[in-house]
């Protein structure tokens, strides 16, 4: 899921504009990006930061900045929790 | 201007930003704080909604329609 501190509006329209088929959660108030700790210093937005989140609620793997940019290791993350359920 | 009036806006401007950064960073297991967000169809999507079912890859990215 992609979630920013933009009003639904605009993440409607940027979910048009990229051709999201997951959700795309917006957060105005700014209180999930606190809850994550990456609200940026400027409180203009979040930082760019990637969460794996297993099927109990613990974050098994974090990205930050750049790193985030590239799924290669959330998605590794991910093939790893898959592995284990089995 | 004084040195001690310099320390005084320093101390001052610190402390108006030491509330930003006091929330400590999420690290790999803990837990993630749930939530109750709208997502671009209108729907309420809640973090629990996923428990016991799906991992869940929660990307934050820095504003709609910006290169960023």
């Amino acid at each position: 899921m992609g979630i920013s501190i933009d009003r639904p509006e605009s993440n409607r329209e940027f979910a048009r504009e990229i051709g999201a088929t997951f959700p795309i959660l917006s957060d105005p108030e700014k209180a999930t990006a606190k809850a994550y700790g990456v609200l940026n210093f400027t409180r203009l937005f979040a930082n760019r930061t990637t969460f794996v989140i297993d099927k109990d609620g613990v974050i098994q793997h974090i990205d930050h900045g750049s790193d985030a940019t590239d799924p290669t290791k959330s998605f590794g993350a991910c093939s790893l929790l898959e592995h284990k359920k089995q | 201007m004084s040195k001690q009036l310099l320390v005084v806006i320093a101390i001052g401007v610190t402390g108006m930003l030491f509330p930003l950064y006091s929330k400590a960073e999420l690290r790999v297991g803990d837990r993630a704080p749930d939530f109750a967000l709208e997502d671009q169809n209108g729907k309420t999507v809640r973090l629990s909604d996923f428990s016991g079912k799906k991992t869940v890859v929660l990307a934050f990215y820095i504003r709609a329609s910006t290169p960023g």
